[in-house]
């Protein structure tokens, strides 16, 4: 053997120990014990953040002051609130002896300091708490909300049941306490803590044995980041993870739907949650032709929302009653029309508006391959009455561009969300003063003023009649298109048991494996 | 030898300073406001005006070009990379967090190449025009033509749904590299099979190959001893020439596997708009390529004698 | 020369079953709306993602579309697509060159330390970074593919040029009074590019990847565009449920490929030696 031979056959050999090593290096053991629950999970969680957490960890280990559920505001770490003031403060008294995971009592300190901190970052777009003036500790379970004028009332204390308002311990950031620093290990008084974190790989929860509320039944909760979603599928079915859940919070990632009839046939347990969050076209509404209620209306009677559905598998419900599904603010207690599929009054309504043909401009992201056949289908439907739909797909930068700049016809877009943010988000996406409202869906003097009043007064009743009005009105001005009611799913193996949604959020606490 | 690698290191500094120029200048040619649209990832949400302003501050994003420029560069002179805006992590961490498992991969592909390249290539040479060689041809030129990303997918389809054997994504142990490696490595396969045919071809019909005929010597002895050593010489150009197609490859593979590399993560940032991972990835990667191809190009002068004493005589 | 080539390929069996099968998508490609049985956009709900049939000989897809109808208009999107791309960065690449060899001096060092930068990046992953900023779209795509792709061709026309420029009618042609523009166009070009034309046809199957590859990733033809690559990345959420989806887009991929591919080989085979050592460099 030469001498250059030998050379490359060390150089060989080496290439493949090295290559075994790396391997061996990144294999991580992950051994089940019986009570072990592991999720694929379609992003990280970000529990070591400079800012916020996902919603995931921040539901499972933090709590907050109210919980917003089934359309009321339920007491949480806060057991009672008064407002005074004309409705321009709110004090909330604590339940005593509640301790943070790590075993320091939760006291009015902590809730100062979770809101300082949110307003020290800047982060409460959206959302009422940039109105928050004062945070005041009136005693160790005592602290008041002052709020500068204008925008008060239901909607700011709906807020308090946001993800990010979620409550904090101090020692939760480094260095201890201050108030613009990252999240380095997050501690709340929720059932489960953090054990183990690895960025982009996976997060390991473990039951927080001091929790005042009654304790998860696992012991530990393995979250797997699988960004892809039929990879994520895939993880199911081969055993890799126990469970797989969608998220629809900052960006989405959803089982893809048409694999969810073949997961059920094949014997996973497929869990269902419907939110009051509904996919709908937008208009530009304040540009020709689609400031015309007439043209709007034939658009609204040109979808047919079946087919929407059809696209889904029928696993979502086609926005049969308006705006919102059954979670939506007031709509059970409220009858909404909606637009039913009607070609031809589309075709007459088109043509009384003076308009034979239209061109659309419809922008849409491309990241969702959902969305992308949706636009792809409502192309066909519009063609149908004579409206020629050019897709313009563009990527994130583009699309917000051209979205700032007003510079596109339609737009697939959402309105609603959670449940917790219903009154929050109805209010930035038909409410030009909402400071979410940059990005509002549609927006119209009449409409604004009845939804100011609606999300505003504490009464019930007031509400639910204000609201009434607010439908109505929507759907006689046409305003958007609402498409379907969106959902989000949980696959899970059979042997995973007593798995439940809390209002629009997965709740792991009752969680046991068979 | 010294002189020719100092002289060669010396051309990278140009090249090197073209290069960060052209990674900078990604930032210029996006349309829309990098600055909002980053904002609006990382706050899952609507900035206001106010936010924007304050992150281009923070950023400097309103300074002239040129001193953008100037400064990223210093930084980048100093190690610096910047910032993920989507992770909030720098950008060199980001990368070399990710770099084992593309390096692993790539590797492992390029084995996965070069041990059924080789063997292939050998044996259609000597069994010339035979059936066996026109079998090889065309398997390499199948190989050649396959699309890596349907070849990925067919993997998927048949080894981790239909079959079950292997995972389908993923990093974790052995098994998972198995189905992007092939993907990867497949395509590799023609044209290094194609040069080693051709390559042993021409040095068959050299004459001292004849000469070692004449003197009776045993076939095998002759390929193995004599001709394979000299074959091998532009085989080894080719791996070079190779990398460049195989880590652009690796872009698509470890998408379509999610393996958790350089190249994934590349995607998702020009997803997100995540310049200045972007500008640092595309930067690196250039730096990796930049010197494998140095590496490449000393081994060969090293290798093939000719070329020696053709410098040698050069100066 | 040109007609050696041609002797030459007749005489090999891959590279004629290469031409066949080109002729045969080109001729797919212009008669698309004759051929196909349905309108490749025509979305039908009642109808969606059916096994093929013989009403659908290849299904439909998740919008009811006949898949066969789109495979047919895709062959012309994707060889419209690779065809335009190869072309303008023939033109970038062929102008860039002449002008670097002709001039020569300052500009001959500008262009050529530009060449040298780009060559430093591995190209796929520049196109890549430069179409997805730019946004998405084949068209953009395709601007992605020329500002990377033309450095190849420059070098090879630089060489050629500098070897041509000495020669006498060149001479003849500047003493006549004739501008540099037209002499490039007029003299120079002509005189070089068939090298060029030659390159292409051999690159041309990996453009196709390029463009299928970038257009999978969600970077390139845009929908409802009944382009290969999309319609895979279209097919690939079914493939468990549909495969047909993610087979037959491919497949054509790699039977389009083949076929350059042949056809490209068979080129470098019967190239002339000279021929040969220009694209060796």
């Amino acid at each position: 053997m030469s001498t250059r031979k030998k050379i490359s056959t060390g150089i060989a050999i080496c290439l493949v120990l090295l290559s075994s090593i790396m391997l061996g290096c990144i294999e991580q053991g992950t051994q089940n014990s019986r009570q072990t629950l592991t999720i694929g999970y379609g992003k990280d969680t970000n529990v070591a953040s400079p800012k916020m957490m996902d919603f995931m960890p921040e539901m499972m280990v933090l709590e907050r002051l109210i919980e917003y559920k089934d359309g009321e505001v339920l007491p949480s770490l806060a057991t009672s609130w008064d407002i005074q003031d004309n409705s321009k403060t709110i004090v909330f008294h604590f339940k005593k002896d509640i301790k943070f995971s790590d075993g320091s009592p939760f006291t009015a300190e902590d809730v100062k300091f979770t809101f300082d901190r949110l307003k020290a970052l800047k982060y409460y777009h959206w959302t009422e708490v940039d109105r928050i003036k004062s945070v005041e500790v009136i005693d160790p379970h005592t602290i008041a909300f002052h709020y500068e004028d204008g925008k008060e009332g239901y909607i700011a204390l709906t807020a308090f049941g946001e993800y990010h308002c979620s409550i904090m311990s101090p020692v939760s950031v480094e260095p201890k306490g201050d108030v613009k620093e990252k999240i380095v290990n997050p501690i709340g008084t929720g059932p489960w803590k953090v054990d183990e974190y690895v960025k982009d790989q996976y997060t390991i929860f473990v039951r927080n044995e001091i929790y005042h509320g009654e304790k998860p039944k696992l012991d530990k909760i393995i979250v797997k980041v699988i960004p892809d979603a039929e990879t994520r599928v895939l993880a199911l079915r081969s055993g890799d993870v126990d469970m797989i859940v969608d998220y629809y919070h900052g960006g989405s990632s959803y089982t893809p739907r048409n694999l969810l009839e073949p997961l059920k046939s094949e014997g996973f347990n497929v869990i269902k949650n419907e939110m009051p969050m509904t996919t709908i076209i937008k208009f530009n509404y304040k540009k020709e032709p689609w400031n015309d209620v007439r043209v709007r209306k034939a658009v609204n009677y040109a979808i047919e929302k079946d087919e929407v559905s059809a696209l889904f598998d029928n696993w979502v419900n086609p926005a049969r009653h308006g705006l919102y599904s059954e979670q939506g603010p007031s709509i059970k207690e409220v009858k909404v029309e909606a637009y039913t599929n009607d070609i031809n009054k589309a075709k007459t309504l088109l043509k009384n508006a003076g308009y034979e043909e239209l061109k659309a401009d419809l922008v849409l992201q491309g990241e969702n391959p959902d969305e992308v056949k949706l636009c792809e289908l409502i192309q066909a439907q519009l063609k149908k009455i004579g409206i020629q739909v050019k897709l313009s797909v563009l990527e994130g930068g583009a699309y917000s561009e051209r979205r700032n700049k007003g510079d596109y016809d339609l737009m697939v877009y959402y309105i609603g969300g959670p449940e917790r943010r219903s009154y929050t988000r109805t209010d930035g996406r038909f409410n030009p003063n909402a400071p979410e409202f940059g990005y509002g869906a549609y927006d119209d003097p009449e409409l604004s003023d009845v939804l100011e009043k609606a999300v505003s007064s504490f009464d019930g009743k007031e509400r639910q009649e204000e609201f009434k009005q607010f439908y109505q009105l929507l759907h006689e001005k046409a305003g958007v298109v609402p498409l379907y009611y969106d959902a989000v799913f949980i696959v899970a193996d059979k042997k995973v048991k007593g798995i439940k949604y809390v209002s629009s959020e997965p709740c792991f606490s009752g969680v046991w494996i068979e | 030898m010294k002189k020719y690698i100092t002289k060669r290191l010396l051309l990278l500094i140009p090249i090197m300073l073209g290069a960060s120029v052209l990674s900078f200048s990604i930032l210029y040619i996006a349309p829309g406001d990098p600055a909002e649209l980053m904002l609006e990832r990382q706050l899952q949400g609507a900035p206001t005006k106010e936010q924007i302003d304050a992150f281009k501050e923070e950023h400097g994003l309103n300074d002239p070009i040129p001193i953008q420029f100037a400064r990223w560069l210093y930084k980048i002179l100093r190690g610096d990379l910047g910032t993920s805006l989507r992770t909030e992590e720098p950008v060199l961490k980001e990368y070399l967090n990710r770099f084992p498992a593309s390096l692993v991969l790539f590797l492992l592909s390029q084995i996965i190449s070069i041990t059924i390249a080789i063997p292939l290539g050998i044996i259609s040479a000597v069994k010339h025009n035979s059936k066996v060689d026109h079998f090889s041809r065309f398997m390499a030129m199948f190989g050649a033509s396959m699309p890596n990303f349907w070849l990925g997918l067919l993997l998927i389809l048949f080894f981790a749904v239909y079959l079950d054997w292997l995972p389908a994504f993923g990093y974790g142990g052995i098994t998972h590299i198995i189905l992007p490696a092939i993907a990867l490595g497949v395509s590799g396969c023609a044209s290094i099979m194609r040069l080693m045919r051709a390559s042993l071809l021409e040095v068959l019909h050299l004459d001292y190959i004849r000469t070692a005929r004449a003197k009776g010597l045993c076939e095998k002895l002759i390929i193995v001893k004599h001709a394979l050593k000299n074959a091998l010489i532009p085989v080894v150009t080719v791996i070079g020439l190779h990398i460049s197609h195989l880590i652009s490859s690796m872009v698509i593979v470890e998408a379509i596997f999610a393996w958790p590399g350089v190249g994934r993560f590349l995607i998702e940032s020009i997803h997100a708009r995540d310049f200045p991972v972007i500008q640092g990835f595309v930067l690196i990667i250039a730096m990796f390529f930049v010197f494998a191809n140095l590496i490449v190009d000393i081994s060969y002068t090293y290798l093939d004698p000719r070329i020696r004493y053709e410098m040698e005589r050069i100066k | 020369m040109r007609l050696k080539i041609v002797q030459q390929l007749k005489k090999d069996k891959m590279a004629v079953i290469g031409v066949i099968i080109i002729l045969i998508l080109a001729f797919l490609a212009i008669f698309a709306p004759y051929l196909s049985l349905y309108d490749p956009m025509e979305v039908n709900m009642e109808n969606r993602l059916l096994t093929p049939s013989e009403k659908h000989p290849l299904g439909t897809d998740q919008l009811g579309r006949d898949l066969l109808s789109r495979i047919v208009y895709g062959t012309r999107v994707s060889i419209a697509a690779a065809t335009m791309a190869t072309l303008m960065i023939m033109i970038f690449g062929v102008t860039i060159g002449a002008i670097a060899g002709y001039f020569g001096g300052v500009v001959d060092q500008a262009i050529m330390r530009v060449v040298d930068v780009l060559l430093a990046f591995p190209s796929l992953i520049l196109t890549i970074a430069i179409a997805g900023i730019l946004g998405p779209s084949l068209m953009n795509l395709i601007i992605a593919m020329t500002a990377t792709g033309w450095v190849g061709y420059s070098r090879i026309i630089r060489g050629s040029v500098l070897s041509v420029k000495e020669k006498e009618f060149i001479e003849a042609a500047r003493a006549m009074g004739c501008g540099n523009l037209y002499i490039i166009a007029r003299h120079i070009i002509p005189n070089v590019i068939s090298p060029v034309i030659v390159i292409a046809t051999i690159d041309m199957g990996h453009t196709i990847l390029s463009i299928t590859g970038l257009s999978f990733l969600g970077l390139g033809a845009q929908p409802p565009t009944p382009e290969w690559g999309a319609m895979l990345n279209d097919g690939k959420s079914f493939m468990t449920t549909a495969p047909h989806l993610m087979i037959f887009p491919g497949l054509m991929i790699m039977v389009v490929v083949l076929a350059f591919n042949f056809l490209g080989d068979g080129l470098r085979d019967a190239l002339d030696p000279r021929l040969r050592q220009v694209m060796m460099k």
